[in-house]
């Protein structure tokens, strides 16, 4: 089958050389938070055009499921997520390291990011005109309602305290708004300043939220950040395998739900992580260790956020519409070589692009490797250096992460602000989860339902347009509620429970 | 919903009303947006107002526990060093567009240095550690400026 | 001793005095930051990407493109005089958005801040449907507004934007009644396009030629057809009086001395003659146009004029 001569050609030396480097960058930079996939493969693109195109395009897209995958050290080791995508893997990712299974988190991740990342691509190589329909199936109507969900699995997810969870929750958005609004132009809480004119940035001010606090508390104590583990302990690769296979269920269902939620355009990792995070602990067993350090939940958040990477390449090659921002970059360079997406594209540039899926899948497969030897020194220093050092490399981090997004000196402030503010609210019982997630979804949430509403009244027909002619709607409605009524549903049984029992 | 009998939750309430001024700031904001503007604005500030009064109440009355999880350490132990990293942090972003990156940066990671360090140590290991400190802050300006082309602010010094 | 001291003080002297009389070398003898105001892979990314190589063989320096998205543009145009007028930053600039952004809002900064040292594209307006959709041609698709009015959604980028102009120079025209439904980019109106969330959107030729026959161009913002459209009719042919787009410059802080702006002018506009360049931004969809420095003022004046206008409207409906 020619198909699999095209799979010869992503295995070429050369091929195979751009996947692995590519990889290994696009894993340091993610793990560094601040800098961005979309960063590294803005630069990476004018070197691409000396290259022939399937060749250019194996390295970006190396970088970009590289990046994805490094998130989760930031994340797993000082709680701070690398990218957005990697917010829930902190949930159980930290926790596990700060009770000695650092190790074992690190390649539980690695595990999952490489079947969520085959997951996405094999799917990307084999039903991509199919799927890209579901990425039009969406409108307005559904982002607000996917939205939506995300934001009642932060409040369920705030288990302790529903309140402080939601109000979180209304903060973030809250400031998701500051800025100009897409719909109608305002210019919102911006206090006069026009450096609030873009907004509060997304990435300082996840950064402050999460890293501020553990810098805070860690010059409060002598003693090392993390315990160093037993002697002559390895990857625990064995240990991991095992977990991961026992939990296989959870693996590829996550990973399904990664590449679906890919596929919408402007949905992201971060979405994709949060609903496979929560279906994972709805389902799971041992839901009560979800968020204290639960393998489940690493598993389930680490193989959905690389898998938005295949099927976000899923709208981008059939439909030309970005799944994601890194996405939008490699479609801008597709289109200075010259190369039109489209529905015939796998057809009349079959060459580029099946070569350029196999090497995909190749590099996903790389970073095992790549992903433990990393992991594996990612993982010692942290253990051996002492908080004397730690503290200004991860602080000058931060400064340097906030600054470089958007070269605005002003994100620093920002982040250093958020920073305050996070700490203040931990030791008040207030966590950042929500914060950071309200600001994440607010644009969708907002624009989501404006436009359903402009759309409603040009039609003449609000709720129809909101939710009675869209199947789509009733679904994530569904889900919506399920989610909610479920621990209700419960606690009320227990509470019964209790009560027969007195 | 865990409730813990630990007493009234004052923080939790102080907080509760820091958020109960930011919804009446939003909801009184948004009364000179356009219409479409102002619509989640409006609601959100809503719904943080009576979120805020719910827990205000909830906390006085020692029911307002922390979320699981992710409650950080919430003991005033070692607060001097704390505010000290917090003033560092203030300073280095306020003042490194003006001063310039390296300089600002390198200043305020030896700082922390300082901060972070709890036993007695030698000068030799101080110098390393500075030594450690100007290298990295080297390398990542070199890293930045000559591979990613971020233009850095040169600021007064360098 | 006390004479080679002197002979090296002296030499040394000589040679500051030297270096610092030389002409400086000739402009650029570093690379150029060129710094994009919004988020990579948008039309002034690739326009953006499409001089990169030519400037490189022009200049004999690398033009570097760094993002700096936000506000609509807002952010980066704002900052743009703080950078140093040392001639090796130059920001990508568009219009409406830099003369629309003062009047309807306040976005830190005044269009007369900002210095354009050329404009050298424009993609035009123009209404595009869904393959599938009803409408067949302009006609079609004003009869079914006149019926409904209100009642047809128009996709477009942003508010105050080049669409948004465009919808209003239309519903001024034909006196239709549309309403523009604004989306964060032109890929998400695009997708509510094909997704048949809206009835049509306004875009560019770009667009309708990135996206082939997904979709129909009903008519282009030109004086003449498009190559590449060669069976899409012009506004104007139709009796609408409607030619413009969003146009891109190229702009310097106001701090820039006046032979660095010539310079890079003129550095520009021979990018913009080669004619490899034109194909490859024709095929592109975008259309090619010159106003160098020395014209670029006027230009922006006439501009401020025909926008005025329908900014009163745009803030009217608001």
């Amino acid at each position: 089958m020619e198909i699999f001569g095209f799979l010869g050609e992503a295995l070429s030396a050369q091929n195979l050389m751009f996947a692995l480097l590519g990889v290994i960058g696009g894993t340091v930079i993610g793990a560094l938070p601040g800098l961005s996939a979309t960063m590294a493969i803005a630069v990476m693109v004018p070197f691409t055009f000396a290259l022939d195109p399937a060749s250019g395009l194996i390295m970006l897209g190396a970088i970009y499921t590289g990046a994805i995958y490094g998130g989760a050290f930031a994340a797993i080791l000082v709680n701070t997520p690398g990218t957005p995508s990697a917010i829930a893997t902190t949930f159980d990712g930290y926790p596990m390291a700060r009770r000695g299974d650092g190790d074992l988190a690190v390649t539980i991740a690695t595990i999952a990011s490489v079947t969520g990342g085959l997951v996405g691509g094999i799917l990307l190589l084999t039903l991509s005109p199919v799927l890209a329909q579901v990425a039009l199936r969406f409108g307005s109507t559904e982002y607000f309602w996917l939205a939506v969900l995300g934001l009642t699995l932060i409040a369920v997810l705030s288990e302790g305290n529903l309140v402080k969870g939601l109000m979180g929750a209304c903060l973030g958005l809250l400031l998701s708004m500051v800025g100009v609004a897409v719909v109608g132009g305002d210019v919102r809480f911006t206090f006069g300043q026009r450096e609030l004119l873009g907004g509060v940035g997304i990435i300082p001010a996840l950064i402050g939220l999460y890293c501020i606090p553990v810098l805070i508390d860690m010059v409060a104590r002598p003693g090392q950040h993390l315990e160093a583990p037993a002697a002559g302990r390895g990857f625990r690769l064995a240990e991991a395998m095992g977990i991961a296979i026992r939990d296989g269920w959870n693996l590829l269902r996550s990973s399904v739900i990664g590449t679906v939620v890919g596929i919408l355009p402007g949905a992201g990792g971060s979405i994709a992580s949060l609903v496979a995070y929560s279906e994972a602990r709805r389902t799971a067993r041992n839901q009560e260790e979800y968020g204290k350090g639960a393998s489940g939940g690493l598993l389930s958040t680490e193989s959905a956020n690389n898998a938005t990477v295949g099927g976000g390449f899923i709208p981008t090659l059939v439909l030309g519409i970005p799944g994601t921002p890194p996405d939008a970059v490699i479609l801008g360079a597709l289109l200075v070589q010259g190369i039109r997406t489209g529905p015939a594209l796998f057809e009349t540039q079959g060459q580029i692009v099946y070569t350029f899926i196999f090497g995909l899948l190749i590099a996903t497969a790389l970073m095992l490797p790549v992903g433990l030897l990393i992991g594996r020194y990612a993982f010692r220093f942290i253990v051996a250096t002492p908080k004397a050092l730690l503290v200004p490399l991860i602080a000058f981090m931060t400064v340097l992460g906030s600054f470089a997004v958007h070269n605005h000196p002003n994100d620093v402030v920002v982040m250093v602000a958020m920073g305050i503010l996070g700490w203040l609210l931990n030791r008040a019982g207030y966590g950042p989860s929500p914060i950071v997630l309200g600001l994440v979804l607010g644009q969708i949430a907002e624009q989501g339902f404006v436009r359903a509403w402009m759309i409603g009244g040009a039609r003449g027909d609000f709720l129809g347009q909101l939710i009675i002619n869209r199947p789509i709607s009733w679904a994530i409605v569904a889900l919506i509620l399920v989610t909610v009524c479920l621990p209700l549903v419960k606690s009320i049984r227990n509470r019964r429970a209790e009560g027969i029992r007195r | 919903m865990r409730t813990d009998r630990i007493g009234a939750d004052f923080a939790g309430a102080a907080v509760a009303l820091f958020f109960l001024a930011v919804g009446i700031y939003a909801v009184w904001s948004s009364l000179s947006m356009t219409m479409l503007g102002a619509i989640f604005p409006r609601t959100i500030g809503g719904f943080l107002i009576g979120l805020s009064v719910i827990q205000i109440g909830l906390s006085l009355a020692g029911r307002g526990a922390q979320i699981s999880g992710e409650g950080g350490d919430a003991s005033n132990e070692g607060l001097g060093r704390r505010l000290a990293l917090v003033a560092v942090m203030i300073a280095w972003a306020l003042l490194f567009p003006a001063v310039g990156f390296v300089v600002t940066s390198f200043v305020a990671a030896t700082a922390l240095i300082v901060i972070a360090e709890h036993e007695r140590t030698p000068p030799t290991r101080w110098l390393l550690r500075t030594a450690v400190v100007a290298v990295m802050v080297g390398v990542f300006y070199w890293l930045m400026t000559r591979i990613l082309y971020i233009p850095i602010p040169r600021g007064v010094l360098f | 001793m006390h004479i080679r001291f002197t002979a090296s003080a002296a030499g040394l002297v000589a040679l500051a005095f030297g270096l610092a009389t030389t002409p400086a070398a000739a402009f650029p003898d570093q690379p150029i930051n060129y710094i994009i105001p919004f988020d990579p892979g948008g039309e002034s990314d690739v326009s953006a990407r499409f001089q990169q190589p030519y400037f490189s063989k022009i200049a004999g320096q690398d033009l570097i493109i760094q993002y700096l998205p936000g506000a609509g543009g807002a952010s980066a145009w704002s900052g743009l005089n703080d950078y140093e007028g040392d001639g090796y930053t130059i920001m990508g600039t568009n219009l409406p958005h830099i003369i629309l952004q003062p009047l309807l809002q306040d976005p830190g900064y005044e269009t007369d801040d900002i210095v354009n040292v050329y404009i050298f594209h424009y993609t035009p307006d123009a209404l595009i449907v869904a393959a599938d959709s009803p409408h067949e041609t302009l006609e079609d698709f004003l009869a079914a507004a006149n019926e409904a009015p209100g009642a047809m959604t128009v996709s477009g980028s942003g508010t105050n934007s080049a669409n948004d102009v465009a919808n209003q120079l239309f519903e001024n025209e034909t006196g239709a009644v549309l309403t523009y439904i604004p989306y964060p980019g032109t890929a998400p109106s695009i997708t509510a396009l094909l997704g048949g969330e809206v009835d049509a959107a306004w875009g560019y030729t770009t667009v309708a030629a990135g996206q082939g026959d997904q979709v129909r161009t009903l008519a282009v913002a030109m004086e003449e057809r498009h190559s590449l459209f060669p069976d899409v009719p012009t506004f104007r042919e139709l009796g609408y009086e409607i030619v413009g787009g969003a146009y891109r410059g190229i702009a310097v802080p106001a701090s820039t001395p006046e032979e660095t702006r010539q310079e890079l002018s003129r550095l520009i506009g021979e990018i913009n003659a080669d004619p490899d360049f034109i194909q490859q931004m024709e095929e592109a969809g975008f259309a090619l146009i010159d106003v160098p420095y020395d014209e670029a003022a006027d230009w922006m004046e006439e501009r401020k004029a025909f926008y005025g206008e329908i900014a009163e409207q745009l803030g009217a409906g608001r």
